[in-house]
């Protein structure tokens, strides 16, 4: 069974991700965000792809947004409202809340601040809410009966998760896991992302970072509130844009905690509307960031009530004295952040930080390339960039050696990249297939990939079957006591990750009749009692007899049935020679005792006969369950040997045709062992 | 599987479970019931009321047996907690023995409870540590002398409960550390206990935030665990019903029993008679046991009688503990008191879990209902308006009582929730002194506990008439009644139901007509202290096997079976050689390998199917045997390999070939084939097998 996966966004590329993904019959689109580069259709993901006709809720069993930035979740609405699609959406509590807010902000930037076209309105917004179903992070929910996600925390943003989606029952069905962005190192208020050893046959796992290895945070950190102080004490004002979730809290955390401790005065704004709702949501989602900021919350103080933090207002923008700002949006592309560069810009002693990504063509891009003097901002003002200005990645995305470690955890079989650029990608596709020796995929944006998954069918094994078999073979090793009773308590990664046991198993599989499509695998005794049969029981039995012999006799005896050997040694020896001969030859140890070798149904009889007792029972063929009895002769041949007269081994011996195989390899090796010691 | 009960009805839970080789505990609850043993050194008339609790016999003095408070916990002694693997809890209120297990045991195993279900228990410690600290200072000087007195006659010593299973409270760090133990769970997160031999994952209860009901799923058997459901539409998660149907067995102790007619404290009715006759207290209690529904409404009550009482210019005071409840109690309240325009009454919430009882009640709305979500996904405001009163000043948080203005006693139209463990000590009985003489305040009771604690009140009215306040006894026990459980039981379908016997007692007593048709195969009823053992089917466990395997394998058609009784076509079977595979305690089968065969294959064969002497005859006849004789043979006369499995009477057929002879023994469901010569009998098998089916 194959995984297909299609990227509609973020294939080889950064912006726009979507990936759609087939599992067994279910399609998931995973984020459907939109590209901040460009302003055509190319902003939106290939949605033509998924179906020619047209029908996506026909085509996609669920879509599941990871995180509430517009690269993952722009196009959501205008997917839903305008594209159509009505099925269920799946997102964190967290994204839930704060994706109208992005969407609404997204929407207003296109279309008050640069005129565009509307692609969806606030209704569309609110209606694609209405379809969000909100799940928690470990929460295991079926879709149908078949399909299942799981949310794992992945960091980056509040709210934002990796999910785990799998057809069929654990073990079973073709499973993904599907990263979205993550960060494997906790930030100021978030924690590190998680996921368990849940072996997905493909992880789909952004590579923004592919080829970086980055720094302590920590330092850059220090470098950040260092540069902020520098340029408060010589007067100046900071602009730090921002988008207003996330890097905002961080910052203004980061910000806030070096005030109180330094004991400086300037104000800190943030600016209007967004930012300060954005707040407020963060104050309710505690649950979701980090263990630092939720353990403060115990403690009675909530890490994003911003003592330090007041509302800008306009007027601020020309009123004199030092202070910071963190303004929306943070590429300096429109919004309030533009509109006070334009005034500070041209300050010496201000400075701009800007602590993200910028998208080419913006003003950010351009300061981050190091324009100093006029810049032409529209064609109405032009700015003589002056002031400082300061790139400092704060981006919470995991790198190189994140990414890896991640992949470790989860322990996929197949790793596909999205969401980075090709070269990078190409580089640690090198390097996941090298040193983790993982198959791993990087599909531009429409070309479909498909990855073979493991796909087991589900077999009812019937307790007796399984207790017998492990208890057949427990000594074996440390898991079937595991099973058996003894416990492991806790085991580690690395006894999880390996396979412990493997034990041999014979049974009888059985496909219900009728409508019950159940495979069940019975112990051989259950089966005749489960379906109403009346078992034949067929068993075995013959004679051994060896005599005294030439070895010429020996020689032509050889060929035929039954050994007849002259007793040249003391017979009794011969016998036991014979039983240890089986005993060693023969894996378990066999029943012996008073001349009855025992193994499972198997039961040989040694006797030691004179001829004389011998004659009187000739021609009465009986395998005689008391060896002392008449030994029986089995042939008119042996009858004939049998007549030459002196002493005889005789082994008495029947089986089940269950251990026939067994029987007549001892049968053999009996005649074999007894002519030879005689 | 073995179901041990370690409480004793004292309105606590603990069970312990012997599962599949794998210990574990459900709940373990700590009773705070022996508080209201102590009496009170200042309440009005105490020692009026002291003699009269003695006269008619309750509890109240058993505390001269000890100097100190302690508290009941479950029968952990007798348990080897060492061997206890997990701990699984249901609901805030059965954790608070925790610490006796980690910190005062070589307990080493996981705990695990939802993440609010943590965060509720460390508020309920931090109340139950400072009502200790409270009674240890208000209990009688006197304890000393009636020791002496009781000792010197032992007869009339009150039974005490035995004191292996009494304790003194645990500490604050014991609590802390023990807590930080604790594995915080969300709904519908599977956890595995003992290395994966059982998966257990919690479903929302419905009872508090954050309760549970477990489900623990092993061996394809599925054990859950019902220990704080309900059934009324409250602010948290309701009821998860689904994923709890069909259980091998259920484990259900979430009921609400109607009081015991017989109780220990049975002069109850008694002094509630002295009250009613008596005009000087308007007893508003409600009847015995409503539906939970309607007691829910009875709820709604409260905010009505509040108003009523804050605008007459009245005090009330309401104990009803760090809950989710107290967060309801303020947002109804409020709005009452908003709507009567007396929103400029101060409330006080006075608890040293104030604070975070607050803080925490804006952050969980992922535990609440779609309705509590959407006031955050929509407004961004928190899901209790209480957060938004506490932020404006309306509801002022207190630690303690010390930190109440000036005047906030004595002005009138003051709301003070508190602590709801006892009204004998802390703040409420602080509070009590205040007010009680006061007919115009009022006291509204809602804590079951605290409704026996309510006897003492009304024994002091009752002596000495300085008990005046008005009292409003609301208990809101969410839990469902008897009648209410059955529904939902003929729902979820158990194949076994194990329930408390005095809880089994009072399910007996639900008129039979509701109790027809549970469609439970077997009920359980567990006394206290007693073990029981609840048989599990054996389930066939669901196994991966691999596609290589499933190639293998092909599957022939079986002639002449059917499924059972409901089989319509037959079967298609396949004998399987595998490897099984154990990981975890999880199963996979996988493909043998090719190369390596078992030592001795089992030649493990069904054989069945109508014989007759006739059709291997000619069977024999066609493989061209020289001479085929078949004659009848008695029973007795049969080989023994035969014997063993029939008595019936058989055939003998000799066959002879070249100069080899062979003898097949057969009935009708047996036979046994003799011959010296392997190919003989080889022959004679194959001969057979074109009579018989054979996989």
């Amino acid at each position: 069974m194959d995984i297909r996966v299609l990227p509609l966004g973020a294939g080889q590329d950064v912006g726009r991700s979507c990936v759609l993904v087939t599992l067994a019959g279910r399609t998931i689109m995973f984020d459907c965000g939109i590209h901040m580069g460009y302003n055509d259709e190319r902003r939106f993901p290939d949605f033509k792809y998924i179906s020619r006709s047209g029908n996506y809720t026909e085509a996609i069993d669920a879509v599941i947004i990871t995180h509430f930035h517009l690269d993952h979740c722009g196009a959501l609405a205008y997917f839903t409202e305008v594209h159509g699609y009505n099925g269920p959406i799946f997102m964190t509590h967290p994204t839930k809340a704060l994706i109208p807010l992005m969407l609404e902000d997204f929407r207003k930037v296109l279309v008050d601040r640069l005129g565009e076209n509307e692609h969806f309105n606030s209704r569309h917004i609110k209606n694609c809410m209405k379809k969000v179903i909100a799940l928690d992070l470990m929460e295991t929910y079926k879709v149908d009966d078949e399909l299942e996600i799981r949310a794992y925390y992945a960091g980056h943003v509040l709210g934002a998760a990796m999910f785990y989606a799998r057809v069929g029952d654990q073990e079973f069905g073709p499973s993904v896991v599907y990263t979205g962005d993550y960060n494997m190192t906790p930030d100021r208020h978030l924690g590190a992302a998680q996921i368990d050893r849940c072996r997905p046959d493909l992880l789909i796992t952004e590579s923004t970072y592919a080829t970086t290895i980055r720094d302590s945070k920590r330092a850059r950190e220090r470098d950040f509130v260092q540069q902020v102080h520098e340029c408060i004490k010589d007067g100046g004002k900071v602009l730090i844009p921002v988008f207003a979730l996330g890097r905002a809290q961080e910052l203004a955390i980061l910000v806030e905690e070096y005030w109180e401790r330094v004991g400086l005065t300037a104000p800190i704004y943030f600016s209007a509307g967004l930012t300060a709702k954005a707040n407020l949501y963060y104050k309710l989602l505690i649950n979701w960031t980090s263990a630092q900021v939720k353990a403060s919350h115990e403690r009675g103080t909530n890490m994003f009530d911003f003592r330090h933090v007041a509302q800008f207002e306009r007027a601020h923008i020309e009123k004199p004295g030092p202070c910071v700002l963190f303004a929306s949006p943070g590429m300096l592309h429109a919004g309030m952040s533009l509109e006070v560069f334009k005034s500070w810009g041209s300050g010496e002693k201000n400075m701009v930080i800007l602590p993200g990504y910028c998208v080419a063509g913006t003003v950010g891009a351009k300061l981050i390339a190091g324009h100093r003097g006029p810049l032409e901002i529209d064609k109405r003002c032009t700015v003589d960039v002056q002031c400082k200005v300061r790139y400092l990645s704060f981006s919470a995305h995991a790198d190189a050696k994140g990414i890896m470690q991640l992949i470790r955890q989860a322990a996929p079989k197949n790793v596909l990249l999205v969401h980075g650029e090709k070269a990078k990608m190409d580089f640690l596709k090198a390097k996941i297939s090298s040193t983790l020796g993982i198959p791993c995929y990087n599909p531009p944006n429409g070309e479909v990939v498909r990855v073979a998954a493991a796909c087991a069918v589900k077999v009812h094994v019937s307790q007796t079957l399984l207790q017998r078999s492990l208890a057949e073979h427990a000594s074996a090793s440390i898991t079937t006591t595991t099973y058996l009773g003894k416990r492991t308590r806790n085991p580690s990664d690395e006894q999880v990750g390996e396979p412990v046991d493997v034990v041999p198993v014979e049974g009888v599989l059985v496909s219900g009749g009728g409508s019950a499509l159940q495979l069940k695998l019975l112990d051989n005794t259950e089966v005749a009692p489960a379906f109403g049969i009346v078992p034949h029981a067929l068993s075995f039995g013959c004679t051994l007899r060896c005599c005294r012999s030439t070895s010429q006799q020996r020689a032509q005896d050889g060929a035929r049935e039954i050994g007849k050997l002259k007793m040249e040694a003391d017979a009794s020896a011969a016998l036991d020679a014979s039983v240890e001969a089986v005993r060693s030859w023969l894996p378990v140890e066999p029943d012996y005792e008073q001349g009855v070798l025992r193994v499972g149904s198997f039961e040989a009889r040694f006797n030691v006969v004179g001829s004389s007792q011998l004659a009187g029972t000739g021609g009465e063929p009986e395998i005689s369950p008391v060896p002392s009895g008449s030994p029986a002769t089995c042939s008119r041949g042996d009858q004939q040997d049998a007549n030459a007269g002196g002493e005889y081994i005789e082994v008495a011996c029947q089986w089940k045709a269950d251990d026939a195989p067994m029987a007549e390899r001892a049968i053999s090796l009996l005649r074999q062992s007894i002519s030879d010691s005689l | 599987m073995k179901l041990t009960r370690l409480d004793n009805s004292s309105g606590t839970k603990c069970y312990l479970v012997k599962f599949r080789k794998t210990t574990f505990l459900l709940d373990c609850g700590l009773s705070t019931k022996s508080i209201l043993d102590f009496c009170p050194r200042r309440l009005p008339a105490a020692k009026e009321c002291f003699a009269y609790a003695e006269d008619v016999g309750t509890k109240m003095t058993s505390e001269a047996a000890h100097n100190q408070p302690v508290y009941e916990v479950c029968a952990l002694s007798e348990v080897d907690l060492e061997s206890v693997d997990a701990i699984l809890i249901s609901d805030f209120t059965e954790m608070l023995a925790l610490p006796y297990i980690t910190e005062l045991s070589h307990f080493r195993g996981n705990i695990y409870a939802t993440e609010p279900t943590v965060a509720l228990a460390r508020q309920a410690c931090e109340e139950l540590l400072a009502a200790d600290q409270a009674l240890r200072l208000e209990t009688l000087s006197t304890i000393s002398k009636r020791k002496r007195r009781r000792q010197s006659n032992p007869q009339d010593a009150p039974q005490v409960a035995s004191p292996s299973t009494s304790r003194a409270i645990f500490s604050r760090d014991e609590m802390l550390a023990s807590l930080s133990k604790v594995s915080g769970v969300h709904y519908s997160q599977d956890v595995s206990i003992a290395g994966g031999l059982l998966k257990a994952t919690a479903f929302a209860g419905g009872l508090h935030l954050g309760s549970a009901s477990w489900v623990i799923e092993g061996g394809g058997r599925k054990l859950v665990y019902m220990g704080s459901a309900s059934l009324v539409d409250a602010k948290c998660c309701s009821l998860d019903r689904n994923p709890l149907r069909f259980a091998d067995a259920l484990l259900l102790s979430s009921v609400a029993l109607p009081p015991p007619p017989n109780q220990d404290r049975g002069t109850l009715s008694d002094v509630q008679e002295a009250l009613v006759r008596k005009p000087s207290l308007s007893l508003l209690s409600q009847p015995p046991t409503p539906a939970s529904q309607d007691r829910h409404s009875a709820f709604k009550a409260i905010p009505n009688a509040v108003t009523d009482v804050v605008r007459d210019g009245g005090n009330v005071l309401l104990p009803v503990g760090s809950g989710d409840l107290v967060h309801e109690l303020i947002d109804e309240i409020a709005s009452a008191l908003k709507a009567a325009r007396l929103e400029a009454k101060p409330l006080y919430f006075v608890s040293p879990a104030a604070q975070r009882s607050i803080a925490h009640a804006s952050i969980n709305m992922e535990w609440m209902t779609p309705a509590q979500r959407d006031k955050v996904y929509d407004k961004a405001s928190a899901p209790y308006d209480s957060t938004a009163l506490a932020a404006e000043g309306r509801l002022r948080l207190l630690s303690d009582l010390q930190q109440l203005p000036a005047g906030a006693l004595t002005d009138g139209g003051c709301v003070i929730f508190t602590a709801a463990l006892s009204v004998r000590a802390g703040p409420t009985a602080q509070v009590l002194r205040a007010w009680g003489a006061d007919p115009s305040s009022l006291l509204v009771v809602t804590e079951p506990l605290l409704a026996d604690d309510c006897a003492l009140l009304e024994a002091t009215n009752h002596l000495c008439g300085s008990f005046r306040m008005q009292l409003l006894k609301c208990v809101v026990d969410r839990r469902p009644t008897p009648f209410e459980i059955m529904p939902l039981l003929r729902y979820l379908k158990p194949r076994t139901l194990a329930v408390p016997s005095e809880l089994w007692e009072a399910l007996l007593a639900v008129p039979a007509a509701a109790r027809a048709s549970l469609g439970t195969e077997d009920t359980v009823a567990i006394p206290p202290r007693e073990r029981v053992s609840v048989s599990l089917p054996a389930r066939a466990v669901p196994v991966a096997a691999s596609s290589a395997l499933a190639l293998q394998v092909q599957l022939t058609e079986l002639p002449g079976t059917s499924e059972g009784h409901r089989g319509e076509g037959s079967l298609r079977v396949s004998r399987v050689s595998a490897n099984l595979s154990v990981r975890d305690g999880s199963f996979a089968l996988t493909a043998p390998d090719p190369g390596a065969t078992a030592h001795f294959p089992k030649a493990s064969r069904l054989i069945w199917g109508q014989l007759t002497l006739d059709g291997y005859a000619r069977a024999l006849k066609e493989q061209n045997f020289d001479a085929v004789t078949i004659c009848a043979v008695r029973g007795e006369q049969l080989p023994l390999a035969i014997r063993e499995s029939t008595e019936e009477d058989g055939a003998l057929v000799s066959v002879t070939w070249g100069h080899h002879l062979g003898k097949v023994w057969m009935t009708a469901n047996a036979t046994h084939i003799v011959s010296n010569q392997p190919v003989l009998r080889f022959m004679l098998q194959e001969a057979l097998f074109t009579q018989l089916h054979v996989l």
